[in-house]
């Protein structure tokens, strides 16, 4: 028996596929944790991206594509199994989660042995199943265009992700969402332990995203209902949830996480890569901001916060650092358009990536950051790490992790903002001495040393209850 | 909070003349679209989230314990069912847009035949390339339009079009008049870049100077340069991104190639030996039942969006579209119904009219299980049917008899299962 243990950990869009906060974390994590990895990485039905170099200790990544197109056979066979075990999953409807699991699992075994789900979801029998449990709920009977959309999502969604996975010592999901079904499946399957680590909230980031969407009502309570009792499952089912924040763990409770059973691990990062800025701060006054170009970043109320600042001082400026993420281009051309509207060509500018990134940070007097959700992030301990201070929304873990080295506003509030930014922008000795706290605080609290440590303890706990376990068994 | 977003009635409905007393109310009145639209109350607990509602805000303003009481007492405010809300394409705007399109294509279609006629004249290896350009290139736009960013989409139409006009210049060389076929070739693929772009004026306008060019007797130049201005600036954008994106994404449109491939081999083996006074007959005959099919299928399309958000049962989705169902068929059948009524009469004169029946037949099958989002089977029986009646002429007539009728029972047996394909029409 080797060692280390071997855990698989599940990804959704994130890692090692895309940049981002997840997967930073991935990456600083798997390099230094004593542990085997085998990567499942869910993905869309876009091209796959060229996988980067990965850590030695990753032995396989398998992706697995999610909307892919497919031409449903010409005849339909029955699959009694599978339809058995339809009819259970389909309990999400009322809230059954222990129906919703059993139907899941049930589908995952029978499809590996008899048939695939995919046609399951576009057969005769699954129609009417659904027509006759979402009838119930929906206080009519659904048309056959809202049955179709639902078959086809769920067959989209899950036609390619109910397989049992490879063997593991230890189910670990970095999301609570699709991404989280293998890794349950696997813990189920094989009797290990699962972790559930969550940035954000996922069920907070799918009711945002079924509001923009504007799906038909019935759709977005269908789905609402999928995803909600999915994130239950997980929550009850895990051996332990681990979140970023106080504000994440706030969630998970609510959602059915044993309190007893969640902890708050916070991000980390080496203080050695991000040098102290310097102590000396350059005319005009400057505010940073660093991130992906998205809409949740809500760089329009930043804009407009801004040019509250720009009020009392003329000559301040804002420089936006970050890339556009593939579909966000009309989104930058909104923000741009903002910036003609209210006349800050000249003071608020959009500068692309830069690398290395603290150069961002040693080029303001303060970092802000306007989002509407948030997680845990990288920019506000970046920031606080080469000593510039934040001014931020009260968004996930902003305020935990900001306390008093900057200021924390509502978030869409670009009066409060722009005062706060007024108020360091104004005062460079104030920014100097925040800035102090932060770099201090990070260094005591925040490191990649505390955070792996953290989940090595977390898997050597596990590992050890489940050899405790099977030493236990009778033979 | 246990609610889960069920109908339901409201718990204390708000009446709009009402005036905000409380704080609860006034928050309601500032949220009001948040609040009717809402799930449940999880939805609306986020949204206060981002709008800076935190637990202390709440217990401080409302007296509750944090947002998710908060909100629950905002969903109770709101009676709420989930109605069905259809969506489709407005078809008014739709079928003006449509008729433009078979317009323009027409005009630049009998560009290139009055060209033909003016004594210049197209190949064939290029006529059938450029068939199953199209179908390949139509499916690859949608693709790109579905995958890639306005920047990326622009630069994979011009990767497709400079692939299909780079295989179409290689072709020329084995047509009996290398640089007219390359002129016609400009035009054509010049015309279908344009209309991706919904350039339709261009396009028009470019169908107009090549008419005239080739009434003066300049039809190489006059094509040439109408195909150049169709493409415009797309010519020289640079287009690396489009190249890696069709090296990647050709095989998703394989079977719409040999789709085309299959008509081209197809109208090939049947037409090859006829005079051009001929087939240029049957041609504006095939072009133009081709359009009033495609009209159909579009009344058709429209139908079942319609009937699927208006129905809750299947047997009463096919009352609702078996006349425009009937529709179909009917045009689906007319070419060979007409080809066989001149057969009879006339056999031996007629054998190529019969031929361009079958093809009608087979390849309005194929288009129908295109529209049903099925691929493989119409493009394998196209294919085959193709190549059996390109090299061996004289089983051309059974061949296309066996053709159609599997082509026709694909089509129907699909046809049967609305679960498979009723998505394409939401």
């Amino acid at each position: 028996m080797s060692p280390h243990p071997l855990v698989l950990l599940t990804t959704e869009g994130t890692y090692p596929l895309v940049p981002g906060g997840v997967t930073s974390w991935a990456q600083e994590l798997l390099e230094r944790l004593s542990a085997r990895f085998i990567v499942f990485a869910l993905w869309g039905p876009r091209r796959i991206p060229k996988i980067p170099p990965l850590p030695r200790n990753v032995e396989e990544v398998v992706v697995v594509q999610l909307f892919l197109q497919e031409n449903p056979p010409l005849t339909m066979v029955r699959q009694p199994l599978l339809l058995e075990k339809l009819e259970l999953f389909f309990g999400f409807l009322e809230g059954d989660i222990a129906s919703f699991g059993e139907g899941l699992y049930g589908l995952a075994k029978a499809a590996g042995r008899t048939s695939s789900p995919s046609s399951v979801f576009l057969s005769k029998e699954a129609d009417e199943i659904l027509q006759r449990r979402f009838a119930s709920i929906l206080g009519r009977t659904p048309v056959l265009a809202e049955r179709l959309l639902i078959l086809g999502q769920l067959r989209g969604m899950l036609a390619n992700l109910l397989r049992i996975p490879p063997a593991a010592d230890i189910a670990h999901t970095t999301v609570n969402g699709l991404g989280a079904i293998p890794a349950w499946l696997a813990s189920r399957h094989y009797q290990i332990p699962l972790v559930l680590t969550e940035h954000g909230v996922y069920l907070r980031e799918r009711y945002f995203a079924l509001f923009a969407l504007n799906l038909p009502p019935a759709l977005s309570l269908f789905f609402s209902l999928f995803f909600k009792t999915l994130a239950r499952l997980m929550y009850q089912e895990a051996s332990l949830c681990t979140s970023v924040s106080e504000f994440n763990r706030y969630w998970q409770v609510e959602l059915g996480a044993r309190p007893e059973k969640t902890l708050v691990i916070p991000n980390g990062i080496d203080p050695a890569r991000f040098p102290p800025a310097p102590q000396r701060l350059e005319d005009p006054p400057t505010a940073v901001w660093v991130g992906r170009i998205d809409p949740l970043k809500d760089l329009l109320t930043l804009v407009q916060a801004f040019a509250v600042a720009r009020r009392n001082l003329p000559h301040a400026r804002l420089r936006l650092f970050g890339p556009v993420p593939q579909g966000n281009e009309a989104y930058v051309r909104e923000v741009s358009k903002k910036i003609g509207e209210l006349g800050l060509e000249k003071t608020v500018t959009l500068e692309g990536p830069i690398s290395p990134v603290y150069r961002a940070y040693h080029a303001g007097w303060v970092t802000v950051l306007s989002s509407v959700s948030e997680g845990f992030p990288y920019v506000v301990l970046e920031s606080l790490a080469v000593g510039r201070p934040v001014v931020g929304t009260r968004t996930g873990a902003v305020s935990e992790v900001i306390a008093d080295s900057g200021r924390v506003v509502p978030p869409s509030n670009p009066e409060a903002l722009g005062e706060a930014l007024a108020e360091l922008l104004s005062d460079p000795e104030l920014c100097l001495e925040l800035g102090a706290l932060g770099r201090e605080r990070v260094i005591r609290k925040y490191t990649l040393e505390n955070m792996v440590a953290s989940y090595q303890k977390v898997y050597d706990m596990l590992i050890r209850g489940v050899r405790t376990a099977s030493a236990g068994e009778p033979t | 909070m246990s609610a889960r977003g069920l109908f339901r009635s409201a718990g204390e409905p708000v009446r709009e003349d009402r005036r905000p007393e409380d704080p609860l109310l006034a928050l309601y009145q500032r949220t009001r679209d948040l609040c009717t639209s809402a799930i449940d109350p999880y939805e609306i607990a986020v949204h206060l989230e981002a709008m800076g509602y935190n637990r202390y805000r709440v217990q401080k303003e409302f007296g509750l314990e944090g947002v998710f009481q908060l909100a629950e007492k905002l969903y109770a405010l709101v009676p709420r069912d989930f109605p069905p809300v259809p969506r489709g394409i407005p078809p008014l705007e739709t079928a003006r847009q449509l008729v433009i399109r078979y317009l323009v294509v027409l005009s630049t279609f009998s560009a290139i035949l009055f060209f033909h006629l003016r004594g210049g004249g197209m190949g064939w290896p290029v006529a059938i390339w450029l068939l199953a350009w199209g179908q390949m290139g139509y499916f690859l736009v949608y693709r790109a339009e579905a995958e890639l960013t306005p920047p990326g989409i622009a630069e994979a139409k011009t990767s497709i079009a400079l692939f299909g006009l780079g295989v179409a210049s290689v072709l020329s060389f084995l047509s009996p008049n290398p640089g007219d076929t390359f002129s016609g070739s400009v035009f054509w693929v010049g015309a279908i870049r344009a209309l991706w772009d919904g350039q339709v004026k261009t396009v028009a306008l470019c169908a107009a100077v090549a008419f005239f060019g080739v009434y003066l007797g300049l039809e190489k130049m006059s094509l040439l340069s109408a195909g150049i201005l169709c493409m415009g600036r797309s010519l020289v954008r640079s287009c690396w991104n489009g190249w890696q994106w069709l090296l990647h994404s050709w095989p998703q449109a394989l079977y719409p190639l040999l789709y085309g491939l299959g008509q081209g081999l197809f109208l090939y083996g049947a037409f090859h030996r006829l005079p051009f006074g001929v087939l240029w007959q049957i041609m504006v005959f095939l072009v133009v039942w081709l359009f009033l099919f495609d009209f159909a299928l579009h009344r058709f399309g429209i139908a079942m969006n319609r009937a699927l958000w208006g129905n809750a049962s299947f047997a009463a989705l096919f009352s609702k579209i078996k006349f425009v169902l009937l529709l179909c068929v009917v045009v689906l059948f007319l070419p060979l119904a007409v080809s066989l009524g001149l057969f009879l009469s006339a056999p031996p004169s007629y054998v190529p009219f019969l031929l361009s029946g079958f093809w009608a037949a087979v390849t309005g099958s194929g288009v129908f299980l295109f529209s049903l989002g099925e691929q493989k089977r119409p493009a394998m029986v196209l294919l085959a049917a193709g190549v059996a009646v390109a090299a061996f002429e004289a089983l051309a007539i059974p061949v296309g008899i066996v053709a159609t009728m599997i082509s026709l029972l694909c089509l129907f047996s699909r046809l049967r299962q609305p679960l498979g394909y009723g998505l394409w029409f939401l």
